[in-house]
């Protein structure tokens, strides 16, 4: 099993005009996110709104440097690497959209759009080109003749399916996923997850699947990473995390989530107040001031990630609360 | 029975798949189905040919004066005669003529202007989108600057700098109208920046000249249509005010807004002086923008019907 992706302590701030004439204020929008993908697996990054979820895609498909932190792709920094090892090292992540209308050119024809990478990064013929335009999109269930056609004849479901095959053309070792399904009705949905599956077993890809639906994550993904304000408050197997979540945070998001089965129903833990605004975080464990088990060492004390349990999880008190 | 249904349905699905029209032609059907754009095409292919072949059309000289006629009113009223269909002006000279003849100019003015300002104002709005930070900065208040002139008093003043003449003329209107291209293209490429599609393709390597002309451009092209075809016509009709002011065609040149300009005198006396050369300006404007509203459908994939 090789890593082909590692992240050690990333981190984007992001400067925010305040006014004229006020200091710009700094968003820590990622502070300090570590982990490992191998091939063929999938990672699931979890969390509200505003955790971070797509700062961390950006980061991922090299759209934006980190503040600090390094990415090694394929064994390789990204931070050292020159602009020709950089366009190289474009090719290995690809990026699947969360809006299926917005993520494609409404002025290019389907065929002109999966080419494009091809175009760019091969010096195949046209011809050569079209062929395996055309390979892919059978491959994903789109028909011959949708190769002429602009992508608003297409429903949700097909231009999703489009976007993959984008993301597919150049086989990439890693395809970023941001919430490529929310934006789907539920019958569309999973066919979507399960042509994702078919691809990773076919071309062995890794997976960065950001979602905040968590029976779409049980499906999906080998490995879990659940993020609280631009931090992983717990990382580790998805069976491991789903049977028996540490982390307050990770409880409660567990806790939320409906279930047919009576039996399956988990205890709901509510947990009040709004995401504390990331311009101003609060001091100590980010999650204190909404944390049922808060005490007075979370008020001043970062958690670090620890293992524990066979997966790392950030909280002082991890031990007390699932003893 | 259903058999034979099943194989009459696959057929067409796969003709459709073969033959799919060209580009030119889906183009053709495109602009076909909108019928304001076909006669504005019908009255624009008249009004060019008309102005390649002046000489063999044109019943007189453009310059010569027929001094027995002088104000001379068109064929169908009283005291019209069928030798100056459309009339004479106040030195003798044949309107109809004079029209033929002004078409080379005024639509190469036009076309010229509307070029010379559009290619750059495009380039430097796709630059001040792309960088938005100093370039951008830099683009816009220059741009600001030069809007805050007034256009004519702006157009004299580059007239003044570079001397008198048709192609400085067209360099001075093309230059005024510069920040209304910058403005819109600036404006449409921010707000097309932003979607996925841009960062998809950023993703799969595309360099900047890429995401600038084949990404993004394409899709900020509608208001880009419509503007540059209005402003055609301004761009007649300020040579005309620059021709008027001793800068730009210089008389006896026939062009239709200088033949606008030199005859406002004779408006309540020859109505035809006037307003002929206008109503000419008038239609080719009018044939111009709605060719214009058909290219930019034609160019629109979801105003085409589903092929």
């Amino acid at each position: 099993m090789s890593t082909v992706l590692q992240a050690r302590d990333l981190t984007r701030y992001y400067d925010v005009a305040q006014g004229f004439l006020k200091p710009s204020a700094q968003v820590k929008a990622l502070n300090g996110v570590s982990f490992e993908l191998q091939a063929g697996k999938t990672l699931a990054v979890v969390g509200e709104s505003g955790c971070g979820k797509s700062t961390l895609a950006r980061q991922l498909t090299l759209i934006e440097p980190p503040t600090s932190g390094s990415l090694l792709l394929d064994g390789q920094d990204a931070a050292k690497a020159s602009k020709a090892e950089l366009k190289a090292m474009r090719t290995k992540v690809q990026m699947v959209f969360q809006n299926p209308y917005a993520s494609l050119n409404p002025r290019q024809k389907i065929g002109t759009q999966l080419g494009e990478p091809l175009d760019i990064n091969t010096s195949l013929s046209a011809s050569e080109r079209e062929e395996r335009v055309r390979a892919m999109m059978t491959r994903v269930g789109l028909r011959p003749e949708h190769y002429y056609r602009y992508p608003h004849m297409f429903s949700g479901g097909q231009r999703q399916r489009i976007a993959i095959a984008r993301a597919m053309m150049l086989n990439p070792k890693i395809v970023v996923a941001d919430e490529p399904t929310s934006a789907l009705d539920v019958s569309i949905q999973a066919q979507v997850l399960n042509l994702f599956m078919d691809l990773q077993e076919e071309f062995n890809t890794a997976y960065v699947f950001i979602s905040h639906n968590l029976a779409v994550v049980e499906h999906v993904a080998d490995d879990l990473m659940v993020m609280y304000l631009g931090r992983a408050v717990e990382v580790g197997a998805k069976e491991k995390i789903y049977s028996r979540p540490l982390h307050p945070y990770t409880q409660a998001l567990l806790s939320a989530t409906p279930s047919i089965h009576p039996e399956d129903r988990r205890v709901k833990i509510k947990i009040h107040g709004e995401l504390p605004s990331p311009l101003n975080p609060p001091s100590g464990c980010t999650f204190h001031k909404r944390c049922p088990f808060a005490s007075e060492r979370c008020q001043q004390e970062v958690p670090e990630l620890r293992a524990l349990d066979e997966r790392m999880v950030a909280c002082h008190h991890a031990e007390s609360i699932n003893s | 029975m259903t058999n034979a249904n099943m194989q009459n349905a696959a057929v067409p699905a796969e003709d459709a798949a073969v033959n799919y029209p060209s580009p030119i032609k889906e183009f053709w059907q495109g602009f076909s189905y909108n019928k304001g754009a076909v006669a504005g095409l019908i009255f624009m292919i008249i009004v060019v040919l008309c102005a390649v072949l002046a000489p063999l059309v044109a019943p007189y000289s453009p310059i010569e004066q027929y001094r027995d006629h002088l104000l001379t009113p068109p064929a169908w009223l009283d005291g019209g005669s069928s030798a100056f269909l459309l009339g004479t002006d106040e030195l003798g000279r044949d309107i109809l003529s004079r029209l033929i003849y002004g078409a080379r100019l005024s639509l190469f003015i036009g076309l010229c202007s509307v070029l010379l300002a559009m290619v750059p104002g495009v380039v430097l709005g796709l630059l001040a989108a792309f960088f938005p930070k100093v370039l951008g900065g830099v683009i816009m208040r220059v741009m600001d600057i030069m809007m805050a002139l007034p256009s004519l008093l702006l157009a004299v003043a580059i007239m003044a700098i570079l001397g008198p003449g048709l192609l400085n003329a067209m360099i001075a209107i093309a230059t005024v109208s510069l920040p209304a291209y910058v403005r819109l293209t600036r404006a449409s490429a921010m707000t097309e920046l932003n979607r996925d599609y841009v960062t998809a393709s950023r993703v799969s390597g595309a360099g900047l000249l890429r995401l600038m002309f084949n990404t993004v451009l394409p899709n900020c092209m509608a208001p880009l249509i419509v503007h540059a075809t209005m402003s055609f016509s301004s761009a007649i009709l300020e040579i005309a005010a620059l021709g008027f002011l001793g800068l730009g065609v210089q008389p006896p040149t026939p062009e239709w807004g200088t033949m606008l300009a030199s005859a406002r005198d004779y408006i309540e006396r020859a109505w035809w002086v006037v307003s002929l050369p206008g109503l000419t300006i008038l239609l080719s404007v009018l044939a111009i923008n709605l060719m214009g509203d058909g290219l930019r459908d034609a160019l629109d994939p979801k105003l085409k019907r589903a092929a």
